[in-house]
């Protein structure tokens, strides 16, 4: 089925239609919901909540720019909602620290490279996770991240430079990267192929 | 969204990275989503389940049924022709009886191969054993039957080096059997001496041209396993089989709720006989009298179904209640008076006097006025029809009458006395059955997955509230405004 089929199909409650763009798109959203979520669990809560808003704002959508993209917003921002009704979250965006790290370090499970660099992140303290998570990985600015998440753009900052300072210390312990001095690991990991 | 252009390898590294990975999601997520979208269509899941269930639970009893009579019937046939076909393939001496009979009388074909029917299809079919009569059973006899026939002249023809034939057909036999399942292998060891021993004595040449008559034998026996396992998958799949799909029917049924809010009033007729009955009476009635009678608040309430038979029309029927009622202004008299009322003669068909007492005026000039009211509850079963006049994305408008076979449950009639003088309080005189017709016309709304309905109704009574012994005629007409809700099924 095509997306334009698909969209239509969504427009008019047809259930068949969902359940194809559900298909098509619910393994990628998953992924994107796991990377902020605390467990599987919460985010198949994320993404069900998120597809059921992508259906019934289907309307919205102006064909401007990729389905996905579309989608993908709508996941992560329901992802951001849904965590920021947690108190716990709120207070732990504006931690310095991380507390915690080396107990849960011998859990990362050795599959694939992708599922580790995810697993990784998920090691991360919520806050510096989520920063992470919209900044690097989802494309948000400091300034965005700031008005969606309620704090300073500086914080934004800081939180993220200590995420990703962290993160790296992960995976070149996890042995999934080299040490920096080894530049040219990210230009082939990175390559194009 | 802003995106950033400065981005260093590691950023893109994770990005990446994280844009690989994905994960299935378990199928209770799409439900919910589903059953989030779809509320309503939660119970047409129950009712299919529900509906799967009690088929499957038939067909198994029919199918029992069926085996039980045609076991019988095939049994008695084939015990005619040979005992051993009717064997049950659970004995495994019968099955060595059976080969190294077959062997001494060279008729090793058809019962060999029927030996490894038995042993292909007996164990899958434990299932669905129902006492002694099996399904199995019963295809497996049927199977022998019907293979004894294809293999009689093929028989002749290979009479000559029948014990080569038994081993080619053994080990075939072995070799089907592992490729149906492993679970179902169960070789009979003595079978497999008796047979082998008898081989030995066979030429190699002989052996060369039977493996190649054997050819379609081998091929039969492929095909049964594949028709038997078929069928086994069929009964096992059956609920999946006949999984309802959504039947076209149901995009053109919708189900409605309404109400009409009205108000009511009446068309009275003294009836035919008045005068003449009056001067049979000798009576004086005071014409100048006028019944004094107002309109009342009646109500319209019920479910329904409705059908589309073309892109226009629908039909719809349903069950729904009616009240109707009107007022009377009259006065309470101290003491009750004897008066009289017309009455028609159902044998004769003349009209006659006949007296009641009452104690209700018909003047309003009195110290005692009193409001009374005439009511009906009816139940009725409205059959109509809506045409639609034209139609948007969001509206449409429709015109519609129905047909509305009535059945009175109760009420209060005060009758006009001969005379007009007095009200004589009788609901016996009310009619059990009666006929309503009504037209409406009303715009329907779409909003989400519901229809709201709204517009006029005229709903007219078509016979005589009162039974045809009295003869004073009346007919109750009601005009309100329906507001109904519907949604497709």
């Amino acid at each position: 089925m095509t997306e334009e089929l698909m969209i239509a199909g969504c427009l008019k409650n047809n259930a068949a239609a969902q359940e194809a763009l559900y298909n098509r798109f619910s393994p990628r959203m998953l992924g994107v919901c796991y990377r902020f979520a605390k467990n599987r669990e919460d985010a198949e809560d994320m993404l069900q909540e998120g597809f059921v808003k992508i259906f019934t704002q289907m309307y919205q959508y102006r064909n401007e720019g990729a389905l996905e993209g579309w989608i993908r917003r709508i996941v992560v921002h329901t992802c951001i909602n849904i965590l920021k009704k947690n108190k716990k979250f709120s207070d732990s965006v504006d931690i310095t620290y991380a507390t915690g790290l080396h107990s849960r370090d011998e859990m990362i499970p050795s599959i694939m490279q992708a599922k580790q660099v995810v697993e990784c992140i998920r090691l991360l303290p919520m806050g510096y996770r989520t920063v992470l998570n919209l900044y690097a990985i989802e494309g948000f600015s400091h300034k965005e991240i700031s008005d969606l998440l309620d704090i300073e753009e500086s914080t934004s900052r800081s939180q993220y430079t200590r995420a990703k300072s962290m993160l790296e210390e992960i995976l070149i312990r996890k042995k999934i990267i080299p040490k920096p001095r080894e530049k040219s690991f990210y230009i082939a990991a990175t390559a194009p192929r | 969204m802003e995106r950033r252009i400065n981005t260093d390898n590691f950023e893109r590294f994770i990005k990446e990275k994280s844009d690989e990975f994905k994960m299935i999601p378990s199928r209770r997520v799409w439900h919910s989503i589903y059953n989030d979208l779809h509320p309503s269509r939660k119970w047409p899941s129950v009712a299919v389940c529900l509906l799967l269930i009690t088929s499957v639970l038939f067909i198994g009893y029919i199918n029992n049924t069926s085996t039980n009579t045609a076991t019988t019937t095939k049994e008695k046939n084939n015990n005619n022709k040979s005992s051993l076909l009717a064997a049950n393939s659970n004995t495994i001496d019968k099955t060595n009886t059976t080969v190294n009979t077959t062997l001494n009388n060279q008729n090793t074909v058809a019962l060999i191969n029927n030996t490894s029917y038995q042993k292909n299809t007996t164990k899958p079919s434990i299932g669905f054993k129902n006492n002694k009569t099996t399904l199995a059973k019963n295809t497996v006899t049927k199977n022998i039957a019907d293979e004894e026939d294809i293999l009689s002249a093929e028989k002749r023809q290979q009479r000559i080096a029948a014990n080569k034939k038994a081993k080619i057909i053994i080990t075939e036999t072995n070799a089907s059997e592992d490729a149906v399942s492993e679970n179902f292998v169960d070789v009979d060891k003595e079978t497999t001496e008796v047979v082998e021993n008898n081989m030995n004595r066979l030429s190699a040449e002989a052996e060369k041209e039977l493996s190649t008559k054997a050819l379609p034998t081998k091929n039969l026996i492929k095909r049964k396993v594949v028709d038997l396992n078929e069928q086994k998958a069929f009964l096992e799949d059956f609920a999946m089989q006949n999984k309802a799909k959504r039947k076209p029917w149901r995009d053109r049924t919708s189900m409605e709720f309404y109400t009409t809010p009205s108000i009511g009033y009446r068309l009275m007729n003294p009836g035919i006989a008045y005068e003449s009955a009056l001067a049979a009476a000798n009576a004086n009635p005071n014409n100048g009298t006028i019944m004094n009678h107002k309109v009342g608040l009646g109500l319209e309430a019920g479910v329904g179904i409705t059908y589309s038979i073309a892109k226009n029309i629908r039909i719809k029927s349903g069950i729904q209640i009616n009240v109707t009622s009107y007022g009377i202004k009259a006065s309470e008299l101290a003491h009750p008076v004897v008066t009289t009322l017309i009455l028609n003669d159902p044998s004769t068909g003349y009209a006659f006097v006949s007296s009641a007492a009452t104690s209700v005026s018909n003047t309003t000039k009195s110290n005692n006025p009193a409001t009374l009211r005439n009511q009906t509850y009816q139940v009725s079963i409205p059959i109509g029809a809506a045409l639609k006049l034209s139609s948007n994305n969001k509206y449409d408008w429709y015109i519609g009458a129905s047909l509305q076979p009535t059945f009175v449950i109760g009420g209060k009639a005060n009758i006009i006395s001969s005379d007009r003088q007095y009200y004589i309080t009788d609901p016996s005189y009310i009619r059990k059955w009666n006929m309503n017709t009504a037209v409406e016309a009303y715009v329907n709304y779409k909003i989400g997955g519901i229809n709201l309905q709204a517009g006029p109704q005229f709903r007219y009574q078509l016979l005589s509230t009162y039974t045809q012994k009295l003869s004073v005629s009346e007919k109750l007409y009601n005009i309100g405004f329906k507001i109904g809700i519907s949604k497709n099924l």
